[in-house]
């Protein structure tokens, strides 16, 4: 029994988000239609999709019962539109399976190392903990959502009823949780401590992949390897303080916060990457709409960096396309996270 | 504006610890910059981190930043891509070299910086071997799985110790506070935490009591490490296990008016008799 409801929460975690991304990656080129993007794609689009459905659930004060069955029949109907596409999806892929396959042995040695280095890594996060205080927030919350079955009307300390938390509201990466632990039966501490702190290190390096694949093209090809073992040896030796990005998303690859600074982030980079180097593409700008609600998903901070980033990149990709639409549009996609920001700032 | 200054400048002395981390990316930032071809990658990985610190550091970004929560800040520098900027300069140097040699010396100094420059998140002193798949104590798990009823929550106080962990694993216990009482810096203030924890050799069995039932609380867990000035039982608490270490008390009132309402389980109906009957 148990075995199932770990399957059950392994496919929930892997299977389905892989699925899911074959939807934006659809409209993606040629280069960027590889098992990793679509990986990533279909997480950041789960992510997003569930920020959309919980907040108005959680600021209503809905049972998060609801909430699971509405987000569950919207990403049934998601996984079943994207199967409907699964034959043309997997046969993108032949072009970098071969390309993989004709890689010359020195450079498969070397992915080889980067893949022991990252499994290392997972498996670390798999058989050790880790203390930390937030998560006698986080996680009770997602117990508690799961126990009396409402969102953020009870303090997580305690347990007692109390008014609607805006703070951590407009946030639900915790609920979120609640929603893999109800389908799975698994309980939210072992989902968030065993399998996100591995699954989610794993999302991480498929976003620094993708960073790497864009980096290094053409001759440099060779050196992707490289560039995924050193990023993989620069957040092993991250812990250089408390604040850092490595140590939020190495200590706390479950929490909101080492999503924003581990996986979220550096897709927003890979967006700006893909938008700047290729113009608009639906693809992309899908997936940069998805990051940035994930942002929002992950925790309230990305009220005030979203924007900044994202118009500080929109005027720089803008002049250096000549293009003012790309800028545009990139502002566009900021609209719900400064949408739900001026919400968060009347309800706080 | 200042005081900005001066909080946004500790806030990189605090984020930068004893490494070299801003000086390594501004070395990226600068090599890059005199090597790099390609436009959309120099936008992206040169400018707009560029631009970015220069917003992040301004004092009237700052302040506004700060105004909402000062204590967060410093989360402002995670949007600066360090690690792709360092990396991806170092496989660029490494990419320039015309040896195999050369390659090779690079990829270790390259090692050799990371590693000298970083700290090894696994030798951090909070990281545990896991003896379970919730990465909690297994102490907790016992204790809450002993204070649980089929019928009702009940209010439990609990030993700091177990706080933190202690929700992670049950929402079926209430508790009159968490691990909010324990960071000073909350200023979380509460009289039963000051009797369970004010002396850390000893409980006061009559305050620890008096103060629980201000709090109406059906349990009282001790710590068996700790002795106790008096006894529960003369407060009409009755042993109601002993866990791990740890000593469960149950109020014989609650005992009573939650027997009468036949919301006690079988077990715990038992063991309050046999402790009646001892009485």
């Amino acid at each position: 029994m148990e075995i199932l409801k770990w399957g059950m929460l392994a496919f929930l975690v892997l299977p389905v988000p892989f699925v899911l991304g074959m939807i934006p990656v659809k409209y993606m080129d040629r280069a960027q239609k590889t098992p990793a993007m679509t990986y990533l794609c279909g997480c950041f689009l789960s992510f997003a999709v569930f920020e959309t459905v919980a907040v108005p659930f959680i600021l209503l004060e809905k049972s998060f019962t609801a909430l699971a069955v509405a987000y569950t029949v919207i990403i049934g109907v998601l996984f079943i539109y994207a199967l409907s596409g699964i034959r043309q999806a997997l046969a993108s892929y032949r072009g970098w399976f071969r390309d993989f396959c004709s890689e010359p042995v020195y450079v498969k040695a070397r992915w080889a190392a980067a893949f022991a280095l990252i499994g290392a890594q997972m498996l670390y996060a798999v058989c050790f903990e880790y203390y930390d205080g937030d998560d006698s927030y986080y996680i009770a919350m997602s117990v508690l959502t799961d126990t009396f079955d409402t969102m953020y009307l009870r303090d997580a300390y305690s347990g007692y009823i109390s008014q609607l938390d805006t703070r951590h509201a407009f946030s639900p990466a915790p609920i979120y949780q609640t929603w893999l632990s109800r389908l799975s039966g698994i309980a939210p501490a072992a989902v968030a401590h065993t399998m996100l702190a591995a699954v989610w290190l794993l999302l991480m390096y498929c976003v620094f992949s993708q960073i790497g694949a864009r980096l290094l093209d053409k001759e440099k090809r060779n050196y992707r390897p490289v560039f995924m073992i050193l990023i993989a040896v620069w957040f092993a030796f991250g812990n250089i303080s408390l604040y850092t990005t490595e140590t939020f998303a190495m200590t706390r690859t479950w929490q909101g916060k080492g999503l924003m600074a581990g996986i979220v982030l550096p897709a927003l980079l890979l967006c700006f990457l893909n938008l700047a180097a290729d113009g608009i593409n639906k693809g992309i700008m899908a997936l940069l709409v998805c990051v940035i609600l994930s942002a929002v998903f992950a925790t309230s901070v990305s009220f005030m960096l979203i924007p900044t980033v994202s118009g500080l990149a929109a005027v720089l990709i803008g002049l250096k396309n000549k293009d003012i639409k790309i800028s545009v549009m990139i502002l566009a996609a900021c609209i719900p996270c400064i949408l739900l920001g001026g919400l968060y700032l009347v309800m706080s | 504006m200042i005081q900005t200054i001066g909080a946004v400048f500790e806030d990189i002395v605090l984020y930068n610890g004893k490494s070299i981390l801003f000086l390594l990316f501004l070395a990226a930032l600068v090599f890059l910059w005199s090597v790099e071809k390609n436009k959309g990658v120099r936008t992206v990985l040169l400018y707009l981190p560029a631009a970015e610190a220069a917003i992040f550091v301004c004092p009237l970004y700052a302040w506004v930043g700060m105004k909402i929560d000062k204590a967060i800040y410093y989360r402002v520098f995670w949007a600066l891509p360090a690690g792709v900027l360092v990396c991806y300069a170092l496989v660029t140097l490494m990419a320039r070299m015309d040896t195999f040699k050369g390659r090779i010396a690079v990829f270790v100094m390259a090692l050799a910086v990371i590693c000298l420059n970083g700290r090894l998140v696994y030798t951090n002193s909070l990281h545990f071997r896991a003896s379970n798949a919730y990465h909690i104590p297994s102490q907790v798990i016992d204790v809450a799985e002993a204070l649980k009823l089929d019928n009702y929550k009940p209010i439990a106080v609990l030993p700091a110790e177990l706080l933190p962990f202690f929700r992670q694993y049950s929402g079926d216990v209430f508790t009159p506070y968490g691990r909010n009482v324990i960071e000073p810096q909350w200023h979380f203030e509460n009289e039963l935490y000051d009797a369970m924890e004010g002396n850390p050799n000893e409980y006061d069995a009559a305050e620890v009591a008096r103060c629980a039932r201000d709090e109406h609380c059906v349990y009282v867990v001790l710590s068996s490490a700790k002795q106790i000035n008096g006894s529960m039982e003369e407060q009409n608490y009755f042993l109601l296990n002993f866990v791990q270490g740890y000593c469960i008390y149950m109020d014989y009132n609650y005992y009573e008016v939650l027997k009468d309402q036949n919301l006690l389980d079988a077990d715990v109906i038992e063991r309050g008799n046999a402790a009646a009957e001892m009485k």
